[in-house]
């Protein structure tokens, strides 16, 4: 019996209400729907007693006069327990944080944007909404149309008089966020700050040059691509959600169309998994090429900066000339992929490779052996294998903790089944381990690009779709360059998905950033943050707000709204009038 | 009348500017062409300034007025004067008297202070971070720096500039043994330029700009070009201090190998730019103690023994 | 590899080698950079093939694409470039292949009108209609 069967008929036996419902979708995949009322015992079964030690994330979707929540559980073997339950929209929940820290931040999505009422929920910013979204507007909910918002836009912007409307709801106080003495600092970094590329906001309590405690918010870069991608067709949503993010986009994009080819049941011929899976290694290499760079420049490096990014050119190039764009491929396609590889091209791309592999060289002794990058990268960043697994970090920031967890071996997708390659783990627990970890990942990816490309299985490159999917549900998984990002996707029939949910890996790994900066220096926040390659494009994906409709209206000119926010940061303790004291 | 032509124009003022331009424009060409880019244009710096007078100057609201005015000011006029009295090429400076080494220390140092005093009077979150890690840096630097120049002016037996020159004039070769303080030298050179490593004043990627964050237009335009002088006057006192040959060759030759030494200092702090990572502070603080300062001690013992028994 | 020797400076040797090659930069708008041939830039529409089905415009992502009727099977496209996403799906979904997709990238314009482009419906043919 398989480890999946071994898990249903383990289900099956302790719970009777179970009997003959867990559905076993195919390897690896069970789902499971329990009323709400028995639905706490069997998610402590689970979690406790069949090794469910790891919270994927939490789906919520409007079915009407409920709401439906999906909770996927995953064990380290790869199994995926998805478990669904109903309550209705005006009866609570309980939360889940007991089990899973790093559930909370699923949990805040759900009450933001479907209205989900969560009992005991710990208090904290909301997240992914803004401070000053009105209230009782659920974006998620299928009666929601963002056309609500613009009935009311505020003044035209036009020099000195720029009418902003604001609402009685606009920067509420976040709680829970006390600086212990007055010789704390706080330090605002971001939303918009050079060392952040993405805009999120840390607030920062210094003592002298250490930090005393750190508050994040995100929510920043929030597109709306969730409830975008329900009023698109799959064809259109394959560019849709390829566009969450430029470095993983491929990541996405693969993920979502195998969910959806496991939903209508496609047979995806063998060349284009082999297609997919180069493409990906290809991305890898791109996105670590990049991180690299990114973290010399975060710790004053700008040499290293400069030359990987120079050799990052040459990936970029072969992306380029292999699908037709450097960015946001647009390889794949429902069924297969779009175009497929000439033998010129394969020389080339072996060629490049040859080529980066000797550079990476060159890279990883020197991260040996250059003694301030040594001293800037380790004992910074530091998080146990503990640490880990109770925050629920993912990727090279799990696996510099000793933590061997990878999508690609242990629940294979596309076609890492059939190409030989290693997992690294490293056990420095800090940066340097995340550098070293990203870095011989890069040997692993040209090892399994040239075996790809030798042995690509010839066929054809796609299979055709239907429009319209038939009613299903599935989730897919991707090891991205970051981490696991987890796509469900609900069909109807029709030929716009019903719910199609994106959890990227970034979201997973910021639970752990302000773990890693516990009684650390302000001056290692950059390459902390860096050292998780935080993209928060993957991680926020909401409504931008045109205006607000409030019955309250205040118009304020941009001096007042000025004055309005130095008063508020006033109040989080962020005083330059304090500076006038030498409490240094 | 020739007093105020030495001052303000040839070698005062107007060269001193135009060498420190050129001078920025070599360490901005070489850094990029280390790091196979192509750099910027000879005219850059140049451009740079002028473009920089030319915009407003937005000064936070609650920021000590005259101080953030006064602080580039001061800077600037404390690198020019330093200036006057390091010696070029033959063994004359244009002002000299006796002591005048100790002066021209403490007038590379207040350039320091105003980077503290302005960013600390932007009042500004990022710029008191900048200003206070600006002073802590001098903790560490400067006290290396001190003693490293102490050594060579022992040897000679004088605290004046120009007659350290005459006396390494008349015995050539002597120079050779202040080699290891005038590594120490480069080192704190470093330091006191807030040139990576050793550039956690500035670091971008953490406090915006440090002191110099809430500056802009005509006051950053004068920060700048003090940090520019400083460099030359930094790189002209150790090839005065520690490079003191070839200064019985004739004037337009002489002048043309003082330029050269400059230039290499230069360079070699382009190099140190280009390879190496940024410390943090505290990194950069033990590094200075346990290591350089030690270092620079023990060019002073053997430059003590030496004088004592071997010298007369 | 070899055995790691820590020791500051590591990347001098490195670095001074650079100073004899080559810039990596491309001087461009002097020097242009030359794009695969399949690279997706801008659309091209082939008129004459067009048969008004509107699979293109229903495809669409963007909404970028819009077929008008100006006539008997003549039919005009309006390509939005700021909104189209270089996608290449019209290019698929395109029946009788009327749409093709060329290197053309350097598409950017001050005003944001110049960016809508129409591709006109051929003339109409005056020959007579067979008897």
């Amino acid at each position: 019996m398989s480890d999946t069967e071994n898990v249903k008929s383990k289900l099956e036996a302790k719970f009777d209400f179970l009997k003959d419902k867990v559905l076993l979708q195919r390897e690896r995949r069970l789902w499971a729907e329990v009323p709400y009322d028995k639905f706490m015992e069997v998610f402590d079964h689970a979690v406790k007693q069949l090794g469910f030690a790891f919270l994927n994330t939490i789906t919520g979707l409007d079915a009407g006069a409920d709401l439906e929540y999906i909770y996927h559980l995953a064990q380290a073997e790869g199994t995926m327990l998805n478990l669904k339950t109903k309550q209705s929209k005006d009866k609570p929940i309980k939360t889940i944080t007991g089990y899973f820290p790093s559930g909370i931040i699923y949990e805040r999505e759900l009450v933001d944007l479907l209205g989900a009422k969560i009992d005991t929920l710990p208090p904290g910013i909301r997240y992914p909404l803004p401070d000053d979204w009105p209230d009782n507007q659920y974006p998620l909910r299928k009666d929601w149309n963002a056309d609500v918002l613009d009935k009311n836009v505020g003044g035209k912007m036009e020099g000195e008089n720029l009418n902003i409307t604001v609402g009685p709801n606009y920067m509420k106080e976040p709680s829970d966020f006390s600086i212990a003495h007055t010789n704390d600092v706080t330090i605002p970094i971001g939303p918009q700050h050079p060392a952040l590329k993405e805009p999120e906001s840390f607030s920062v309590a210094l003592r002298g040059e250490k930090i005393a405690a750190i508050q994040l918010r995100l929510g920043y870069n929030h597109r709306g691509i969730e409830k975008g991608a329900e009023q698109r067709s799959y064809i259109q949503d394959v560019y849709l959600i390829e566009r969450i993010c430029g470095i993983c986009s491929h990541s996405h994009s693969t993920a979502y169309v195998q969910a959806v080819e496991e939903i209508a049941g496609l047979a995806v011929p063998k060349r284009a998994q082999y297609i997919r899976t180069i493409i990906g290694e290809l991305e890898r290499v791109h996105s670590h090429l990049l991180w690299l760079g990114v973290a010399g420049h975060e710790i004053g490096f700008d040499t290293l900066l400069m030359y990987s990014w120079r050799d990052r050119e040459s990936v970029m190039d072969i992306l380029a000339l292999i699908t037709g764009n450097r960015v946001n491929y647009g390889m794949n396609l429902i069924g297969g992929v779009r175009r497929d590889i000439t033998k010129e091209e394969i020389d080339q791309t072996l060629k490049v490779i040859d080529k980066l592999e000797e550079q990476t060289k060159y890279y990883i002794q020197l991260a040996l052996e250059e003694v301030t990058l040594i001293q800037r990268l380790s004992g910074v960043g530091t998080l146990t294998t503990d640490d880990v697994l109770r925050l629920g970090a993912v990727g090279p920031t799990a696996r510099a903790s000793s933590v061997p967890r990878d999508v690609r071996r242990d629940d294979p997708y596309a076609a890492y089944g059939e190409i030989p390659f290693k997992v690294i783990t490293d056990n420095h627990n800090d940066v340097y381990g995340r550098t070293i970890v990203r870095m011989l990942e890069l040997m692993e990816a040209y090892g399994m690009i040239r075996f790809a490309l030798n042995n690509l299985p010839d066929g054809p490159i796609s299979v055709r779709a239907p429009r319209k999917i038939p009613a299903g549900e599935a989730i897919s998984r991707y090891e991205a360059p970051r981490g696991e990002d987890v796509h469900y996707v609900r069909s109807n029939g029709t030929e716009n998905p019903e719910r199609v949910k994106v959890r990227a890996p970034t979201l997973a790994n910021t639970q752990a950033v302000s773990k890693m900066l516990e009684d650390r220096y302000l001056a290692d926040l950059p390459i902390v943050v860096a050292a998780i390659d935080p993209c928060f494009s993957c991680t926020d994906r909401s409504i931008s707000v045109v205006s607000l409709d409030n019955e309250e209206r205040k118009t304020m000119t941009w001096k007042q709204l000025r004055d309005y926010s130095v008063d508020w940061y006033k109040k989080q303790g962020v005083d330059f009038s304090k500076m006038k004291r030498s409490s240094f | 009348m020739m007093a105020l032509f030495k001052m303000l124009v040839f070698p005062g003022l107007l060269f001193l500017s135009a060498v420190s331009l050129f001078a920025e424009f070599f360490d901005r060409k070489l850094y990029a062409r280390l790091q196979n880019r192509v750099g910027p244009p000879w005219f850059q710096p140049l451009a740079d300034f002028i473009k920089l007078l030319g915009k407003e100057d937005v000064v936070p609201e609650e920021a000590d007025r005259r101080m953030f005015d006064l602080a580039p000011v001061f800077a600037l006029t404390a690198v020019v004067v330093a200036f006057l009295y390091i010696p070029m090429w033959g063994t004359h400076a244009i002002y000299s008297f006796s002591g005048d080494l100790i002066v021209v220390l403490y007038l590379l140092t207040i350039p320091t202070l105003t980077f503290f005093l302005g960013g600390w009077y932007s009042r500004s979150l990022f710029s008191t971070i900048g200003a206070v890690r600006s002073i802590t840096q001098l903790f560490a630097y400067e006290i290396p720096l001190f003693v490293a120049i102490l050594a060579p002016a022992m040897l000679a037996n004088t605290w004046s500039l120009s007659e350290m020159a005459v006396f390494y004039h008349a015995h050539p070769y002597y120079w050779l043994i202040n080699l290891i303080a005038f590594g120490v030298g480069l080192v704190s050179l470093l330091g006191k330029l807030e040139r990576v490593p050793f550039d956690i004043p500035e670091a971008e990627t953490e406090i915006v700009a440090g002191s110099f964050t809430e500056y802009s237009g005509r006051l950053l335009a004068y920060f700048r070009m003090a940090i520019d002088i400083e460099a030359v006057v930094g790189a002209s006192l150790l090839a005065a201090v520690f490079l003191p040959f070839g200064l019985g060759l004739p004037p337009v030759i002489g002048f043309v190998l003082y330029l050269v030494k400059v230039f290499a200092i230069i360079a070699v702090l382009a190099l140190f730019r280009t390879v190496f990572a940024r410390l943090r502070i505290d990194q950069m603080v033990e590094f200075c103690w346990k290591w350089v300062a030690p270092i620079a001690f023990l060019q002073i013992l053997i430059n003590l023994v030496l004088k004592v028994f071997v010298i007369r | 590899m070899k055995k790691p020797f820590v020791h500051p400076g590591k990347m001098i040797e490195f670095v001074l080698q650079s100073l004899f090659k080559k810039p990596a930069t491309v001087n461009y708008p002097f020097e242009k950079m030359k794009m695969p041939e399949h690279f997706r830039g801008k659309l091209n529409f082939m008129a004459d093939k067009c048969i008004g089905c509107m699979m293109c415009v229903k495809d669409c992502p963007a909404k970028a694409i819009q077929i008008k009727k100006v006539g008997e099977k003549r039919f005009e496209c309006d390509i939005d470039l700021g909104k189209c996403v270089y996608c290449g799906q019209c290019v698929d979904s395109c029946p009788r292949k009327a749409l093709e997709i060329t290197p053309e990238f350097e598409l950017a314009q001050i005003d944001r009108d110049k960016l809508k482009i129409v591709f006109h419906a051929p003339e109409p043919t005056t020959e007579p209609k067979a008897q």
